[in-house]
């Protein structure tokens, strides 16, 4: 069975898988009910990443309140709030960078624990706290701030693999490749320092970073708000291609080879069929309700630190509960491409 | 007020650590001052009982307490070598140390400000390039080489022109007021120069910076020239900066000066603090060790007081007090 | 595509393309060109005086004390018959040992104080705020104070020399480079880079360091002109240099004693000293500007190493 979405007034089929295309070559094909759990074979019902009433609290205010979600292999979920509402300290809470007052964090079935400290003090000693970093990407909102300036786009995109120890010209490769993947061309961009490059394409660079690991986790937080309207529909064309699976060339691969770590159970769940790739998932942080629809599956709605509104894109901005939901509905510019 | 009385606050503890440091680093050092009062023929029993009266065989926060009581009395110690207080002694020194590291200091300002303004004034661009170069060169002049010239073409005995004088300074000291002068003038201006090579630099490029701003071209179209307008606009705007710099080169001088005091033979300050050092005498060094500590701070003190006086916009800022 | 364009940072031409870009945008400066000259000529003397010498350094005859200069001492002797020109020329191999120790560990110390300075949780820590307060309090020490005291211990050498401004300039460059430092490490890059498990270690080389190395450039070119300076001073004052070895500042004390005698010997040292001690200046300037991608657009263009 397959799915259609209607985006850009045309049906596409959109499968969940982001390699599974790459591997066959056809489009596989799953089921996704309504709210938003992926069932079919292939897909666990674990969960990827999951987030537990997690407060975390600034100068006596409490910019996260007990926030709950859950996030699976495979599906897009966009959190959006305007500023304030606590959703980049609660992205940043769930991938593992800062760690909250309360509340837990598991990834892949295991407890993240923040402050569990390895030798000299340097925060690797959890493991589940590594495998979530070494598996996950962000993209930042300012491409020219989370660029080194003195770096070249090509050094500053295979600064991940280069961190984990593989060697310049294999990173380099695989930086390059990244960078086609985005729709750069490697040759003549990969020399090149970011304050050359348009904010669009600067930022399609940071994403290729964040790709070039073959994350299994993306979290892209605001990555259009900081871009010039004009190039804005590249990234857009960029994320929803990934989102699509379009990006082949980049999906997460279940590593070949490696032992499972820890207990064998999650990681075969989440790896899918036995040659197949795993798939991605994908956070987006916005404050602009408009591109919701062609870029996530699921909705969270955020306000002064909690969550108000949970569900898929079409029931949330279809029949909204919350009146913060709909105000945010209203005053959103829909694109009106998307019905 | 508030800050200028954070400040004072920092200042006295920043002494107190300054006083244990010295303290602490003084002890490290080898060398033994009873055997150095008694001499190489000293047994090892006279030796311990020459410690014993110096009372060096007291555990050290023992001693650190009373020299410290001692300080805050107002009674530095006396020289456990010569017998003589410490505090006459520094007197003595600083007679001729103060008033060279003035002088040096008054000549330093009067070359390179004047330079430093023409630096950034001048039409011509080869005046300002020659000023740039000459900067530069005398800066890069060791203060020993600077006071053999002078004394070349100065010194009395020795000179083409030699009516200064180039050794010593009179016995009397001030009391001989001209004489002393003119025994302080070739070594300030040896040192004088060299450090205004340096003023002229700092203020040039602080006033290169205030050039383009819109105060300068506010004065500018009041009526003044672009030169007018440097001068009196600007020289206006960095003479907070100027200030500190002047300050704290002025308590840099006060060692600074001991090669062209050794050249010229006078006695000063530092002089007193390497004999002292390689005696060993080590209550005389901790006093004179303070002092000068002292002194650095109050001038660090005085600076930022007066910087923050003459700078409106650190007065909204002050609570941020020397560490932000 | 060759190997050679999978060189570090993805440009074509290899690291010692750029090198040479660097020096030709030098030589094509003023300032720079005279640096260069000078600290080439500097270079070359040492070198050769480490093996030769027009006249050997011990002469075992004082008959020639205060020569004038001639066809065989063309500078004239000192004191003890000793050909000045011999000295001075080993006197240089001597200054450059002083400049590569001075500048060495002022380096070293310069950076293990900016990294102190940015600390833990990249400068807003406790710690990096309790190092800044020492560093403000010690940079107060003087310099020769610092020298008189390490002095006890080591007697007149060339340590005493190096920890007086290896101390005094490593608190210099963690002052003056602690704003661009401050701004590397709390930058969104540093955050990224962290992020994607980039080691604290790494960080710091690959992102700090590259931000703070021109104001380094410039301090630690600073700090070799005034390490020959403070030489000849500390020499001068007996603890520097130890007597009998050949220094730049040994000749110019030397000859100051004895000024009375033979007033002209002092000139040379004097004039090269400085003339050194300028294009060490001029250096540090020409090498920030020039070596910078930003600022230099000839290096710009070659670095990003134009189509394949």
């Amino acid at each position: 069975m397959t799915v259609t979405y209607t985006t850009d007034g045309a049906e596409t089929t959109a499968p969940k898988t982001l390699g599974a295309q790459a591997a066959t070559g056809a489009p596989a094909s799953e089921t996704l009910e309504a709210s938003g759990r992926s069932e079919t074979s292939g897909f666990s019902a674990a969960p990827l990443l999951e987030v537990h009433d997690i407060v975390k609290e600034y100068r006596s205010a409490r910019a996260v309140d007990g926030v709950t979600f859950e996030l699976r292999a495979g599906e897009s979920l966009a959190i959006i709030g305007e500023s304030g509402s606590g959703k980049t300290t609660a992205t940043r809470i769930a991938l593992g960078l800062a760690s909250p007052d309360s509340g837990e964090v598991f990834y892949r079935g295991r407890r993240v624990d923040m402050h569990r400290r390895g030798f000299a003090g340097l925060r690797r000693g959890d493991s589940a706290l590594r495998a979530l970093r070494r598996e996950s990407g962000i993209v930042f909102q300012d491409p020219y701030a989370s660029l080194d300036p003195r770096w070249r786009i090509r050094r500053s995109v295979a600064e991940p693999l280069r961190a984990r120890g593989v060697p310049w010209c294999e990173a380099a490769e695989r930086a390059d490749a990244a960078l086609s993947a985005v729709g750069l061309d490697a040759d003549e961009y990969g020399g090149r320092f970011p304050q050359d490059l348009s904010g669009g394409q600067a930022q399609r660079a940071a994403i290729a970073r964040a790709l070039v690991i073959r994350p299994r986790v993306l979290l892209a937080d605001e990555p259009m708000s900081a871009i010039d309207v004009t190039s804005r529909l590249q990234i857009l064309d960029t994320l929803r291609a990934i989102r699509s699976g379009g990006l082949t060339a980049l999906a997460p691969r279940a590593e070949h080879g490696q032992a499972p770590q820890g207990a064998g159970g999650p990681d075969a769940a989440v790896a899918g069929p036995a040659g197949q790739d795993a798939p991605m998932a994908m956070i987006v942080v916005l404050h602009d309700l408009g591109i919701v629809r062609q870029l996530a599956d699921r909705v969270l709605v955020m306000h002064e630190g909690r969550v108000v509104e949970s569900g898929t894109v079409d029931r949330v901005l279809g029949h909204p509960r919350d009146p913060y939901t709909l105000r945010l509905i209203e005053a959103a510019t829909m694109d009106p491409a998307s019905d | 007020m508030r800050f200028v009385l954070k400040r004072i606050v920092a200042f006295a503890v920043a002494l107190f650590v300054q006083s244990i440091v010295i303290f602490a680093c003084l002890r490290i050092l080898p060398g033994d001052l009873a055997m150095v009062i008694g001499g190489t023929t000293s047994t090892p029993d006279q030796v311990a009982r020459i410690r014993g009266q110096l009372g060096l065989n007291d555990p050290y926060p023992l001693q650190y307490l009373r020299w410290l009581g001692g300080v805050l009395h107002g009674d530095l110690g006396t020289s456990q070598l010569t017998g003589v207080s410490v505090a006459s002694e520094i007197g003595d020194r600083l007679q001729i140390t103060l008033p060279l590291a003035l002088l040096s200091l008054a000549v330093a300002l009067a070359i390179g400000l004047p330079l430093g303004v023409h630096a950034v004034t001048s039409r011509s661009a080869r005046v300002r390039r020659t000023l740039q170069v000459a900067a530069i060169v005398a800066g890069a002049i060791p203060a020993l080489w600077g006071g053999l010239l002078l004394v070349m073409m100065f010194g009395r005995g020795v000179g083409l022109i030699g009516v200064l004088p180039a050794q010593g300074f009179p016995a009397r000291g001030w009391h001989a007021f001209g004489r002393a002068l003119a025994s302080l003038a070739l070594p300030a201006l040896s040192v004088g120069v060299i450090t205004g090579a340096e003023f002229m630099r700092y203020t040039r490029s602080a006033l290169v910076d205030v050039a383009n701003s819109d105060c300068i071209a506010q004065a500018m179209m009041c009526g003044m020239t672009r030169a007018q307008a440097i001068r009196r606009v600007g020289l206006r705007m960095v003479a907070p900066q100027i200030v500190s710099v002047a300050g704290l080169t002025f308590a840099g001088m006060m060692t600074g000066v001991i090669v062209v005091e050794n050249l010229f033979a006078l006695p000063g300050l530092a002089t007193l603090v390497m004999t002292d050092l390689r005696n060993r005498d080590l209550l005389a060094v901790q006093s004179e060790l303070l002092l000068l500590t002292t002194f650095f701070l109050v001038m660090g003190l005085v600076v930022d007081v007066l910087h923050h006086a003459l700078d409106p916009r650190l007065k909204d800022a002050s609570e941020g007090g020397g560490y932000a | 595509m060759r190997e050679g364009d999978r060189k570090r940072g993805g440009g074509a031409p290899r690291r010692k393309g750029r090198v040479l870009v660097v020096l030709r945008s030098m030589w094509h400066r003023a300032d720079g060109a005279y640096a260069l000259v000078v600290i080439a000529l500097w270079l070359l003397v040492s070198l050769v005086s480490a093996v030769w010498t027009p006249h050997p350094l011990i002469e075992s005859d004082g008959r020639n004390a205060w020569a004038r200069p001639s066809a065989s001492y063309p500078l004239g002797t000192d004191g003890a018959g000793h050909d000045l020109l011999s000295w001075l020329m080993r006197g240089s191999l001597t200054e450059l040992e002083v400049v590569a120790l001075v500048v060495l560990c002022t380096a070293a110390c310069g950076l293990l104080g900016v990294w102190a300075s940015i600390g833990y949780k990249s400068g807003a820590g406790r710690g990096s705020r309790t190092w800044m307060v020492c560093v403000d309090t010690l940079i107060a020490v003087p310099t020769v104070i610092v020298a008189m005291v390490v002095s006890v211990p080591l007697g007149a050498s060339i340590a005493v020399i190096v920890v007086a401004c290896a101390f005094a300039y490593s608190l210099s460059i963690v002052r003056v480079t602690r704003p661009v430092a401050q701004l590397a490490a709390t930058s969104q890059y540093v955050e990224a880079a962290r992020s994607y498990g980039v080691g604290e270690a790494r960080i710091f080389f690959t992102h700090i360091v590259p931000a703070v190395a021109p104001t380094m450039a410039v301090q630690l070119s600073l700090s070799a002109g005034t390490a020959i300076l403070a030489e000849s001073g500390l020499t001068y004052l007996g603890i520097g240099i130890p007597a009998g070895v050949p220094s730049w500042g040994r000749s110019l004390s030397d000859c100051a004693k004895l000024i009375t005698v033979y007033p002209l010997t002092v000139i040379w040292p004097g004039v090269i000293i400085t003339a050194v001690v300028v294009a060490l200046n001029l250096l540090g300037d020409a090498l920030r500007d020039c070596a910078d991608p930003v600022v230099n657009a000839d290096l710009r263009r070659t670095m990003e190493g134009g189509s394949r």
